[in-house]
């Protein structure tokens, strides 16, 4: 039976075990091959309960964070435990059992003290590479998972300290970069052993019962503080409705709707009323629509709620099976993870908005604006392949403007730098700059999206999948729409910049799949903007007049959208 | 109580992914099953299977669309 623990004890050794999974973090950073790793921090690492509950988290990419009990507990239904063995190291990316889609790459491990299983140390990463029809995983007019990469069940990928070589090699024969790979395979077992020596040498400090105890305090701890957030809103049944543009498949606009029923110190999140799955890749399942929810109501509540299973109990989620937010077996589902995710996220505000206007955002960019790319690259006579993504504006605030070119809410994932970006990739970067008038005016103006112009050095083959290219980020409360997304292409030799779907004939500008660029073509990607939050003209008239001077806003929109003359004095 | 975590007696493979039909979470074990015109549901909660029940019975509030 645990101990009971003071306030005092339980959050030192809280914070030590997230620092922990921090340290974890740092450890994947500075040993991985790929950028979407070392640059992009693509990874969550987290520390859970012998049963799965997740207890520690550090910050790092939040899509990951909500769906680590999803996880979790799909291999521990296939990978019991007492079939495991102190060394072992589960691996598993299957996005029918757990996973959020292919790429996100679970990796496990049990904690033995004292001959017996302590906890869990779990990593949910980003491999760039998976197979598939085309380099970098985002198949963007995919209609069935196969085309999205190879499925690994939950399996041993370490078993009592020992390379299970056979699934290595399954794993690495089916990529276009085995080397790559085999790095970022070797960062995340080696993250997780660095997270079990930590968490002996806490246990050596402190006894194992003090331990365990604030494992399991720490929950009630996080469940108690959600509850009280969740008391403070107002009882009441909050609707919000948006769409998806399109499926990359169909050039037809998806629904997704969200009814949030908050009672008492309990919210019910029911996605009920939602299109049904959908023919190309925009699917998400259980584990993202779940981890999209919690990632919204975090953003909607104290941020200071240690994160972790327990802030979850008292949020019941309905993700209808079959549907957009709940994709059934064998559809595809790259980007759900990235596109409904964060539009998931996007009707839950808009819902809560209803209801705790004072906490919640305007929507944001909504899409990851993937790109992914992939081929030999000359100078290392060697394949590459890539994911991509770039920054959009987030959503205006009620207490400020939405940040500016930043990762949508989901990732939290660095952008790479020029210098890197054009190292490693057969790729020039000629431009690469924020939008003017991009956020959406607002009392509170949604962040900028930005433009990239590239220049291929080399022969690439391309897929995307983003999201925004007809529809724009919406404002709350009299503010105004963000700037949509856009990609165009201007093949050697021609002056005029097209769209993908002009110049390749597919049937949406942001989701393809498998094109190839050749040497000197030029590619543009415009990224969208946030909406505005409250009416514009009760924007403070020195915000606008520095906007101008920092050149984020134009003196037409100034005009226009703020009714404000610029000062030229 | 049985495991019906879709795999075969053998484990090679997932004969079928079972979700709960009101919140269409993966299904591992029968604790709340039920029936509906000959055909088994497996539900995750006792709570998911009083909401299905209660809504079906709601005709303008069906949990499937």
């Amino acid at each position: 039976m645990a101990n009971k623990i003071d306030m005092v004890t339980l959050n030192v050794v809280n914070n030590q075990l997230i620092s922990i999974c921090r340290e974890m973090g740092y450890v994947l950073m500075r040993t991985s091959y790929s950028s979407i790793f070392n640059e992009g921090l693509d990874f969550t690492c987290a520390l859970a309960t012998p049963e799965g509950e997740m207890i520690a988290v550090a910050e790092f990419c939040p899509a990951q964070i909500g769906a680590m009990p999803v996880t979790i507990e799909a291999c521990l239904a296939e990978i019991p435990h007492d079939t495991l063995r102190p060394g072992d190291v589960i691996v598993h990316n299957d996005p029918y059992r757990g996973g959020c889609h292919i790429p996100e790459h679970t990796v496990l491990k049990p904690v033995y003290y004292g001959g017996e299983l302590f906890a869990f140390f779990i990593i949910i990463g980003h491999i760039a590479e998976v197979g598939g029809t085309a380099p970098g995983a985002f198949i963007g007019d995919a209609t069935e998972i196969f085309q999205e990469g190879i499925r690994i069940p939950p399996v041993k990928l370490v078993s009592e300290g020992e390379d299970v070589l056979d699934v290595w090699k399954i794993m690495l024969a089916n990529v276009r970069t085995p080397r790559f790979n085999f790095g970022d395979l070797r960062a995340l077992v080696a993250s997780l052993n660095h997270g079990e020596k930590s968490l002996h040498r806490l246990l050596g400090r402190y006894d194992k019962r003090t331990i365990a105890a604030v494992m399991h305090e720490i929950l009630d701890y996080s469940e108690g503080w959600m509850r009280k957030e969740i008391e403070n809103m107002p009882d009441g049944v909050y609707e919000f409705t948006d769409y998806i543009e399109n499926d990359g498949v169909v050039p037809e606009p998806y629904k997704l709707h969200v009814t949030i029923t908050i009672k008492g110190a309990s919210m019910l999140v029911d996605f009920t009323g939602t299109d049904k799955q959908a023919l190309g890749p925009i699917n998400a399942n259980y584990a993202v629509t779940v981890s999209g929810t919690y990632n919204a109501i975090l953003h909607d509540t104290d941020p200071d709620i240690p994160k972790n299973s327990g802030c979850f109990r008292p949020i019941k989620i309905i993700a209808p099976p079959g549907t957009i937010v709940n994709v059934d077996y064998p559809g595809p589902e790259v980007g759900g993870n990235t596109e409904t995710h964060p539009r998931i996220c996007a009707v839950v505000h808009g819902a809560l908005s209803q209801c705790i206007p004072d906490k919640t955002p305007a929507c944001d960019g909504c899409t990851a604006i993937n790109l992914a790319f992939g081929g030999i690259h000359p100078d290392y006579n060697e394949a590459f392949s890539c994911y991509h993504i770039e920054g959009c504006g987030w959503g205006g605030r009620p207490w400020g403007d939405g940040l500016t070119m930043l990762c949508i809410p989901n990732g939290n994932c660095r952008n790479s730098p020029v210098e890197v970006f054009d190292t490693r990739y057969p790729w020039l970067t000629l431009e690469y700059k924020l939008l003017p008038d991009s956020g959406g005016p607002g009392k509170y103006r949604g962040g900028l999206g930005s433009e990239r112009v590239v220049a291929a050095t080399a022969p690439i083959t391309i897929s995307a999948l983003g999201s925004n290219y007809e529809t724009k980020p919406w404002g709350l409360f009299g503010g105004q729409g963000g700037s949509n997304a856009a990609l165009h292409i201007k093949t050697k030799g021609s002056r005029k910049w097209k769209t993908i779907q002009e110049e390749f004939g597919t049937v949406c500008n942001g989701k393809f799949s498998g094109l190839r660029v050749e040497k000197g073509d030029m590619i543009r990607i415009r990224t969208p903007g946030g909406g505005g939050y409250g009416n514009p003209q009760a924007r403070e008239r020195a915000l606008i007049q520095k906007d101008l001077e920092a050149g984020f806003v134009t003196s037409k929109s100034a005009r226009e959208d703020y009714a404000y003359e610029e000062d030229l004095t | 109580m049985n495991n019906v975590y879709r795999k075969p007696s053998d484990k090679y493979y997932i004969e079928k992914y079972v979700k709960c039909p009101l919140c269409g979470k993966l299904v591992y074990e029968d604790t709340f099953a039920d029936e509906k015109e000959g055909n088994k549901l497996f539900f995750c909660s006792e709570w998911c299977r009083d909401e299905y029940w209660r809504r079906s019975s709601a005709p303008s509030r069906r949990p499937f669309k």
